[in-house]
């Protein structure tokens, strides 16, 4: 068993939404939906000062509150720690959306379901391709690994950066954040 | 901060609203079997009325999830997470419908002898459905104006009010006749009404000291955006005005309550106001609430 996360190093991020773009085409969202929402903070003091910009997707928490609310279980745990949703039990109730402490899930009127980050890694699993929005980013920010592999690319990065989960261990979640 | 847009809005405040109505009228049929015998219509209407608002809610929870609307079949799955207090709300409501339903079918049969297991059962239930309306937003921690033990007992004590409200409007409507007989439910919309301006009081106190996303709920109700809805709708028309027309009508003698035209409108327009402040409780909880901040 893999347990799949993602190391998002801020300081990198220059927030050109090329992830943005690329998860929307992999995943054939219409222009009004976004699976990454990206937040801007103030730095630094005068005059060293800069923009942080925090691009925040699903956090596929282990924790996750979204599962625990979903009346109709559409909102599970996948393999290899990933979280899903089943678009097929979903009644769009909208609780997931209302249980979620980052706000990452939103609706897609399509379909009249709740919908988020799929973290695409999970078709690598059945040896589809994965995660465009880390291909597609110029500045290397987003790394995708397996957290349990103490060899992987991922394990060294979150150990030498120092990267965190963006809200402490709230939901334990395996996004890694370098600030 | 970034900018947040209410996932749920004012049809999961109707319904929150409409389902506890259904509940608080349910319980007020219960009481008004023993304090007021004769009141066939009023209690008639009660039951009548609980089964028939607790679907019109369900039907506003159903216009709002439009996964279930493209495939109804869905709503097998309800059942399925027991975890979830939305599921937890499911049973509820469908026992509630089942036994309110079953004693609508009794009283319109002209049957006044309603079993009293039913009854009992059915004010349980009635506790049950308006109790989990404020559970159901409490569990979610990331706003602290609903994530607080409060909310659950003044969803219960608005969804009693609003009960009362419905039944004694009728009542000034239709059937002034049995209006004295209910006295003593009028005498309860009083300390409902205290009750829940005190819960109100406790909720902006607490929440507003509970972290920034808390104060910010807060400040949107009494000085933000919702404040004119707040002051006005809620406080002044909700709950201020009934507060003192209940208060001045147990002061002064009721005797001539039900002949006074005057007095039978007064009552017209508080019970109206006091149910509009129902709703408007639950539209401003669901409308107001701010996320807390997670990327500090």
């Amino acid at each position: 068993m893999a347990r799949y996360g993602m190391l998002i190093d801020t300081r990198s991020c220059v927030g050109c939404y090329a992830c943005l773009i690329a998860c929307r085409r992999q995943n054939g969202l219409s222009p009004e939906l976004s699976f990454i929402r990206f937040e801007h903070r103030e730095r630094g003091s005068y005059p060293a000062v800069f923009q942080e910009v925090i691009p925040l997707q699903c956090m596929q928490c282990a924790a996750a509150p979204c599962v625990l609310v979903c009346p109709t279980e559409a909102s599970y745990f996948g393999p290899d720690g990933l979280v899903g949703i089943d678009h097929g039990k979903c009644i769009g109730c909208k609780y997931c959306m209302v249980a979620c402490p980052y706000q990452l899930r939103t609706f897609n009127e399509e379909l009249g379901v709740a919908d988020k980050c799929r973290f695409c890694a999970i078709q690598t699993l059945v040896g589809g391709k994965g995660c465009t929005c880390v291909e597609a980013c110029l500045t290397n920010a987003r790394v995708i690994g397996d957290l349990d592999d103490p060899n992987s690319e991922i394990v060294s990065l979150i150990e030498s950066k120092n990267a965190l989960p963006i809200a402490g261990d709230l939901t334990q979640a395996n996004i890694f954040y370098v600030r | 901060m970034s900018t947040f847009e209410p996932v749920w809005g004012p049809l999961i405040a109707g319904y929150l609203f409409l389902a506890g109505l259904g509940a608080g009228a349910f319980v007020f049929a219960f009481l008004l079997q023993k304090s007021a015998p004769h009141a066939f219509k009023i209690r008639r209407f009660a039951h009548i009325l609980s089964p028939i608002a607790v679907v019109c809610g369900l039907v506003l929870l159903l216009i709002d999830a439009t996964g279930a609307l493209h495939n109804p079949l869905k709503l097998i799955l309800l059942f399925s997470n027991d975890q979830s207090v939305m599921t937890w709300g499911v049973y509820f409501l469908i026992v509630f419908l089942i036994i309110s339903v079953t004693v609508m079918v009794i009283d319109l049969k002209k049957n006044y002898l309603i079993p009293r297991f039913l009854s009992v059962l059915g004010v349980i239930l009635s506790f049950c459905v308006a109790l989990y309306t404020g559970v159901l937003l409490g569990v979610c921690n990331t706003f602290p104006l609903w994530n607080n033990a409060l909310l659950p007992p003044f969803f219960l004590m608005s969804a009693l009010s609003a009960g009362g409200a419905s039944l004694l409007l009728y009542g000034a409507l239709f059937a002034p006749e049995e209006l004295s007989e209910v006295a003593a439910l009028k005498k309860l919309q009083l300390p409902l009404a205290v009750i829940e301006l005190l819960f109100l009081a406790a909720l902006l106190i607490i929440t507003s000291h509970n972290s920034s996303a808390g104060a910010a709920s807060i400040a949107m109700l009494v000085a933000g955006t919702w404040s004119p809805w707040f002051w006005i709708g809620l406080v002044l028309c909700g709950l201020l005005l009934p507060i003192i027309a209940d208060a001045r009508s147990l002061i002064f003698s009721a005797k001539a309550h039900t002949e006074s035209a005057a007095l039978r409108y007064t009552d017209i327009g508080i019970n109206v106001l006091a149910l509009g402040g129902g709703f408007l409780l639950r539209f401003l909880i669901v409308m107001a609430a701010v996320p807390l901040a997670i990327a500090t």
